[in-house]
């Protein structure tokens, strides 16, 4: 099986063709927004600010950035930055340009100070934004086989179905790219919690095991010192609504979605896989935050399994509208109420794996050929609204 | 049969509601265990019912893991979820749980 594909210099694979408009520093967020507005078939990042954060967290923000940029869905990109020495060493053009141009694609780095200020920044940000669109739009698809295909998986708005239909169905997608020689993330640390001693007996190694039992004690450690009872905290209280009654009861269903397959390994935050297989990335659970986080770790498209029991109304409000900015985010349901009230969200239901009428193997086959048909061009339902929710960088505080 | 609940392990002592059902109702259980139960609340789709008497302290358990502990005495076919049942992880609080894991 092959999905159409656009070639990038570093080997990967883009399943968009995007230019990105990426601002070094907050300080340069109107200027990508300018620039952005002006110039077709481009994305923005706008930037969380990085003042007042240690330089762990200052070092999490600029590996966002520029695992953004290194995305293989990002044929080229525009840097805008301020003169060396102005804010955090982090965020200097001298430091974010070579970590981004070592992937071998087009980058323009736009140095506001020498251009003359924000508003001329602005005009050579678009008349270069327009030529790299430009040559962008020469590359053409081609064929390329799924071991050149990575994907994120994501829970959210989990609900009781998220454990039997929906994440179970996630499961067997993950083993069927994996299987095919290509590559999963799934992340969510604090949703391992209760789930850790299964997900470890599938690590590849006793130091990944080890691993990952360290970043669940460390989460773990972490909402208890807060002293506040977690299940104030996650499930959350559309969980709860929903009849998810312990954090226990919730990690057992999302852990489904990473498959069968063997753990290779647990990333740091952000962090690109050094091979193929399956992937742990010690993340935040929020849904404004992980798919972006997928996205900088260079995933092609993001896999959202959405509960959503506890949403109240008939149309609703979605969770996060295509946060990864460059990665498409792909809905899917396991509860067939969900799908009949969010319609327009979902991407493709897999509820019928409740009552035994459609069989997990089934439902991982089709969600198989959606990754494909999208991979190749048709696009996700989110990605038909003009609208991006803002970046939310997982950090670890606090914050001075 | 068409079952309105499912185990989803041979040992939980709890099952899923697949439709909503009105106390006295009899349940129909289906997926790894095959038994009736009577329905002792009104409990809504997706919630959990108990399939066996639990103890005050018991553990409950799903997807044949344990995901918390009973905080009263739960009857088979009451519904099992906040009132009755604490986290044991995480710092979940509740009265006979046990808090953070060693």
């Amino acid at each position: 099986m092959n999905f159409l594909g656009y070639r990038r210099p570093d080997g990967s694979v883009g399943v968009r063709n995007y230019v990105l408009i990426l601002p070094a520093t907050r300080l340069c967020n109107q200027v990508a927004y300018r620039i952005g507005q002006t110039v077709a078939h481009t994305k923005t990042v706008i930037s969380t600010g990085e003042y007042g954060r240690h330089k762990r967290d200052r070092d999490r923000q600029a590996r966002v950035l520029v695992g953004l940029a290194r995305n293989p869905n990002v044929a080229a990109t525009v840097l805008i930055g301020m003169k060396e020495g102005v804010g955090y060493p982090e965020f200097q053009l001298s430091r974010l340009v070579p970590q981004i141009a070592s992937c071998g694609k087009p980058l323009v780095a736009v140095n506001l100070s020498e251009e003359g200020g924000m508003h001329r920044a602005i005009g050579k940000g678009i008349i270069e934004a327009r030529r790299l669109v430009y040559e962008a739009s020469k590359i053409r698809r081609e064929p390329f086989p799924l071991e050149k295909m990575i994907i994120g998986v994501k829970c959210g708005s989990s609900d009781p179905t998220s454990g039997i239909s929906g994440n179970p169905a996630f499961g067997n997608l993950v083993d069927r790219v994996v299987g095919a020689g290509g590559t999963a993330l799934f992340s969510e640390t604090i949703e391992v919690v209760g789930a850790e001693d299964e997900l470890a007996k599938r690590a590849v190694s006793p130091k990944v095991a080890e691993d990952l039992y360290g970043a669940v004690k460390k989460t773990e450690k972490a909402a208890a010192g807060i002293g506040e009872d977690i299940r104030t905290i996650n499930p959350i209280p559309e969980n709860i609504a929903a009849g998810i009654t312990t954090l226990e009861e919730k990690s057992l269903g999302a852990i489904a979605k990473s498959g069968t397959v063997p753990l290779q390994g647990v990333l740091e935050y952000c962090q690109q896989p050094p091979g193929k297989g399956l992937y742990f990335m010690d993340g935040w659970m929020s849904s404004f935050s992980l798919p972006m986080s997928f996205a900088a770790a260079g995933c092609q498209m993001v896999f959202y399994q959405i509960g959503g029991q506890g949403m109240p109304d008939e149309d609703p409000p979605i969770y996060a509208t295509n946060t990864g900015v460059v990665a498409p985010l792909i809905y899917v349901t396991g509860n067939p109420r969900t799908y009949q009230k969010a319609r327009l969200h979902i991407d493709m239901t897999t509820g019928e794996v409740l009552t035994g009428e459609m069989s997990v193997s089934q439902a991982g086959e089709r969600l198989l050929n959606l990754a494909v048909d999208i991979a190749s061009g048709m696009l996700s339902k989110g990605e038909t609204v003009n609208y991006m929710d803002p970046l939310e960088v997982y950090f670890e505080g606090p914050f001075l | 049969m068409k079952f309105q609940a499912i185990a989803l392990h041979e040992k939980d002592n709890v099952g899923v509601l697949l439709e909503d059902v009105k106390k006295n109702q009899c349940v129909p259980i289906g997926g790894r265990q095959k038994h009736e139960i009577a329905a002792r609340d009104d409990i809504r789709f997706g919630h959990k019912i108990a399939l066996m008497d639990i103890p005050q302290g018991g553990i409950i358990q799903k997807y044949g893991h344990p995901i918390g502990v009973a905080t009263q005495k739960i009857f088979a076919g009451e519904h099992v979820h906040i009132h009755n049942v604490g986290g044991l992880r995480a710092g979940g609080k509740s009265p006979a749980g046990k808090g953070e894991r060693a």
